[in-house]
C-alpha cells in the first residue's frame, strides 16, 4: 500500500528549477532515501513533504489525504526533522519536549513519561539536556529535534540529514531506533549523504539529480554484483573528472 | 488544542528562566539589569513627583520617559547580544495557522524586555501615581504596545520575503515616524492624543496581525534564520568595495548605523535651527548645560560604530587572512573607524562654531571621547576572536550575553566621568584616555600570550 505519494513536484526559485516534476510514492513499512549532490534540491522537496515550503506546482498526499484538505490530520500523523531545526534556544530540551506534546495536544503525564524515555535512550547523562538548547552542541540540538519529531508517535517520519553532527554512538542508537520504528504501517523518508548509516535503514532510494529523479526503486533494484552502492550512485551521478595533480602544491 | 495550557507553558517558562543562572556573570548580568532598570523606574518616578521643582512639566518627562522606550524598543533588536530573529512554530505541527501566527507573537513578546519595560511602568506609576492622570498612564502604555508591535512588524519584514514586502515596510514605518514624531513633539499634529495613540496602535496590530500570518505560510519563504548579524557578502570586489558591503550587508548592522545617524542629525539639526539665546534658555530651563545635548550623540556614535566593527572583526582578519598580521587589520580596522568619526568631527564642529559653542571644554570632551571610546572599541573587537574561535565554554557565552549591558553602563560610566572631569579641567579627561589607550595597546602588544593564557585558564 502506498502511503506517500509525490506528484508532479515543482519548484523554482529566482528562475533556476530547483525540482521538475518530481514523481515518486512510498510505500507502507518502508524506508524511501533520498541522495544526491549537495545543492540538488533534497532539503527543498523535503521542506514541501513537511508543508514548510509550497511547490510552484504538484501535490503531496499522505495516506490518501492532502495538504489542502486535510493539514491538520496528516500533521497529527506527520514527525519532522527538518534541516534548520526549529527548537526554541530559550527553552531547555525538556521544556521543548513539553511543549511539543502540548502543540501535540498529549496529555501531560503521557508527555512526560514518553520525554523521559526519549532522552534516556538518545542522550548521556552527562550530556545535561535541562540546559537551555541554545547552548546545546550541534549534535545534541540535532538529537532534541529527533526527539520533538518522535514524542507523537507519528506514522510518517521525514528526516533531513539525521546523521550529520552526530557521534558514532548515537548514530548507531539511532539506526537501531529507525531499524525497530518501521513497522508495516509506517514510513520513513530520509535525506542523508552519510552511505554507511542509510544503507542499514534503507529498503528504496531515489537519486536526485539536476532536479530530477534519475532513478528510483527499490535497494534489491538498485543493487547489482557488479557494484557496491556507492559505485552505483556515483555511475548515476557521474562526477566530473578531477585530476589530483591540480593539488600537487598541496599534496608533495 | 488546549490553547490556553500552551499559553501557561509560555509564561511559565519564561518567569523560569529569569530566574535561571549559569555562573556568576550570568547573575551578575541579570542583576546589573534589574537593578538599572530599578534606578530608572525610581528615577523617572521620582521626576514625574517633583516635576514643577526641576523646572519641567509633568507632561514634558512623561514625553522624554516614553521617547527613551521607544527608542529602547526599536534599537534592542539590532544589538549582537540581543536575540533578533522571530521565533516561528514550525509549520509542521498541528495547530491551526491562527494560532500558530499568535503564538509566534507571544513568544516574542513574552521575553525579558517587555516585561521589564512594564515593570518599569508599573514602578514608576506607582511612585508617581499622585502625579499623573490615568489617562496619561493608559497612553504611555498604548505607546508602549504600538512600539513593540511595529518594532516585531519591522523584523518580520526584514526576515520573511511576505508578498508586499515594501508596502508592509512602509506602512511600518510611516506608523513608526507618527508615534516618535507624536511623542517627541506632542502638539505638532492637530489631532488629539486620545484619537491619533489608539488608532495608531490598532494600526499597528493589523499590519502585525497580518504580517505574523504570512510568516507561517508555506508560500512566505523566511530570508534570515539565524542572527542577521551574520556577514554575507560577495567576495572579488576591491577591499574597499569588500569592507562597505560586508558592513552594510548585515541588515542589522546597517539599521543600528542608520539609528544612530539619524540621532546625530537630528541632535545636529537642533543646534543649528534653534537660536544661541534659545540654547542658553533651554540650558538654564534644563538646569544642564548643552553640554549634554552633545555628548550623548557622541559617545552613542562612537558606541555603536565600535560595536558593529566589533562584530565584524572576523571580516578585517578575513581579508587579511593570507599574513594573519594583526597590525595590517589593526590598520584596516583603524582607516575605517576613523574616517566615520573625522568626518563627524568636521560636521558637528561646524554647527557648533556656528552657534558659538565651540569653546575648549567641548572640543576636548569629544577628543577624550573619541579617544577613550575608540580604544575600548578595538580592545572589544581584539577580544572577540576569542568567542569566536569554535570556544563554547560557558564562561564566554555568558560574556557575550551580558556584554551588552555591560557595555551600555560601562559607557554611562565612562561618559559622567569625562564629562565631570572635563567640566573640573578640560585637561583631566585626558587621564581616562590615556589609561583605555594604554589598555588597548597592552592588549594588543601581549594579544597571543593573554589568550593562551585564557585558553590555558579555561582548559584547567
Amino acid at each position: 500500500m502506498n502511503v506517500l505519494h509525490i506528484s508532479g513536484i515543482t519548484k523554482q526559485y529566482a528562475n533556476k528549477t530547483v525540482l521538475n516534476s518530481i514523481q515518486c510514492v512510498v510505500e507502507a513499512g518502508s524506508c524511501f532515501w533520498l541522495v544526491g549532490r549537495n545543492g540538488a534540491g533534497k532539503s527543498t522537496l523535503i521542506n514541501i513533504l513537511a508543508d514548510l515550503i509550497a511547490p510552484d506546482s504538484g501535490t503531496v498526499s499522505f495516506g490518501g489525504l492532502s495538504y489542502a484538505t486535510d493539514e491538520l490530520a496528516i500533521k497529527r500523523n506527520l514527525g519532522v526533522l527538518p534541516d534548520k531545526n526549529p527548537a526554541i534556544p530559550q527553552l531547555t530540551g525538556w521544556e521543548y519536549l513539553q511543549f511539543v506534546g502540548l502543540l501535540h495536544e498529549l496529555p501531560p503525564d503521557e508527555c512526560k513519561r514518553r520525554a523521559e524515555s526519549l532522552l534516556a535512550y538518545f542522550f548521556d547523562e552527562s550530556e545535561g539536556v535541562h540546559k537551555r538548547i541554545g547552548s546545546y552542541s550541534h549534535g545534541m540540538t540535532k538529537k532534541i529535534g529527533l526527539c520533538a519529531a518522535l514524542i507523537h508517535r507519528p506514522q510518517y517520519l521525514i528526516l533531513d540529514e539525521p546523521f550529520a553532527g552526530l557521534d558514532p554512538v548515537s548514530s548507531a542508537k539511532l539506526v537501531q531506533f529507525l531499524q525497530s520504528y518501521l513497522t508495516p504501517e509506517r514510513a520513513l523518508f530520509l535525506s542523508s549523504h552519510d552511505l554507511g548509516y542509510a544503507q542499514k535503514i534503507m529498503t528504496h532510494i531515489g537519486i536526485l539529480e539536476g532536479g530530477v529523479l534519475q532513478f528510483v526503486g527499490s535497494a534489491e533494484d538498485f543493487a547489482s554484483s557488479k557494484h557496491t552502492i556507492e559505485e552505483s550512485i556515483l555511475q548515476i551521478l557521474q562526477p566530473k573528472e578531477s585530476n589530483i595533480q591540480e593539488l600537487n602544491w598541496l599534496t608533495q | 488544542m488546549k490553547f490556553l495550557s500552551v499559553l501557561g507553558f509560555i509564561l511559565r517558562a519564561q518567569s523560569q528562566q529569569l530566574f535561571q543562572f549559569k555562573n556568576a556573570l550570568s547573575l551578575l548580568g541579570r542583576a546589573l539589569f534589574l537593578a538599572l532598570m530599578l534606578l530608572y523606574a525610581v528615577g523617572f518616578g521620582y521626576a514625574l513627583q517633583n516635576a514643577e521643582r526641576l523646572g519641567f512639566s509633568t507632561a514634558q518627562v512623561l514625553t522624554f520617559v516614553n521617547m527613551a522606550v521607544i527608542v529602547l524598543t526599536f534599537t534592542k533588536s539590532y544589538f549582537p547580544a540581543y536575540q533578533t530573529t522571530s521565533q516561528p512554530i514550525a509549520s509542521f505541527y498541528p495547530v491551526s495557522r491562527i494560532r500558530k501566527a499568535f503564538l509566534g507573537l507571544l513568544l516574542d513578546m513574552l521575553s525579558v524586555f517587555p516585561l521589564a519595560i512594564l515593570a518599569l511602568y508599573v514602578v514608576m506609576f506607582g511612585i508617581a501615581f499622585s502625579a499623573l492622570t490615568p489617562a496619561q498612564m493608559v497612553l504611555s502604555l498604548l505607546t508602549f504596545l504600538s512600539a513593540l508591535l511595529l518594532d516585531r512588524s519591522l523584523r518580520l519584514v526584514i526576515e520573511y520575503s511576505v508578498p508586499f514586502r515594501w508596502l508592509y515596510g512602509a506602512c511600518v514605518l510611516v506608523c513608526g515616524a507618527v508615534l516618535v514624531g507624536h511623542s517627541a513633539f506632542p502638539n505638532t499634529l492637530p489631532i488629539s492624543p486620545f484619537v491619533l495613540l489608539p488608532i495608531l496602535c490598532v494600526c499597528a496590530s493589523f499590519v502585525q496581525a497580518l504580517l505574523a500570518w504570512q510568516s507561517v505560510l508555506p508560500s512566505t519563504e523566511r530570508t534570515v534564520s539565524v542572527s542577521s548579524s551574520r556577514i554575507s557578502v560577495a567576495t572579488g570586489t576591491t577591499e574597499a568595495g569588500y569592507v562597505l558591503r560586508a558592513f552594510f550587508g548585515s541588515k542589522h548592522i546597517a539599521m543600528l548605523f542608520g539609528v544612530a545617524m539619524l540621532l546625530k542629525m537630528g541632535m545636529l539639526l537642533f543646534l543649528y535651527k534653534v537660536k544661541a539665546a534659545d540654547i542658553a534658555e533651554t540650558s538654564a530651563s534644563m538646569h544642564l548645560n548643552i553640554i549634554w545635548i552633545y555628548a550623548a550623540p557622541v559617545a552613542w556614535f562612537t558606541y555603536v560604530l565600535n560595536n558593529s566593527f566589533g562584530m565584524n572583526w572576523q571580516l578585517w582578519q578575513t581579508t587579511q587572512q593570507h599574513s594573519l598580521r594583526r597590525w595590517a587589520a589593526l590598520t584596516l580596522y583603524v582607516r575605517y573607524a576613523v574616517l566615520p568619526l573625522c568626518a563627524d568631527a568636521v560636521l558637528s564642529s561646524a554647527v557648533l562654531w556656528y552657534r558659538g559653542l565651540l569653546t575648549v571644554n567641548i572640543v576636548a570632551f569629544w577628543l577624550w571621547c573619541m579617544l577613550t571610546f575608540l580604544a575600548l572599541g578595538l580592545a572589544t573587537s581584539i577580544l572577540s576572536p576569542i568567542k569566536v574561535e569554535k570556544l563554547t565554554s560557558s564562561v564566554f557565552m555568558s560574556l557575550r550575553q551580558v556584554s551588552s549591558t555591560v557595555g551600555m553602563v560601562g559607557v554611562l560610566v565612562l561618559l559622567l566621568a569625562l564629562l565631570l572631569m572635563t567640566s573640573l579641567h578640560y585637561l583631566l579627561g585626558s587621564i581616562i584616555a590615556l589609561v583605555a589607550v594604554a589598555s588597548t595597546v597592552y592588549l594588543f602588544i601581549n594579544y597571543n600570550t593573554l589568550k593562551y593564557r585564557t585558553y590555558n585558564g579555561i582548559h584547567q
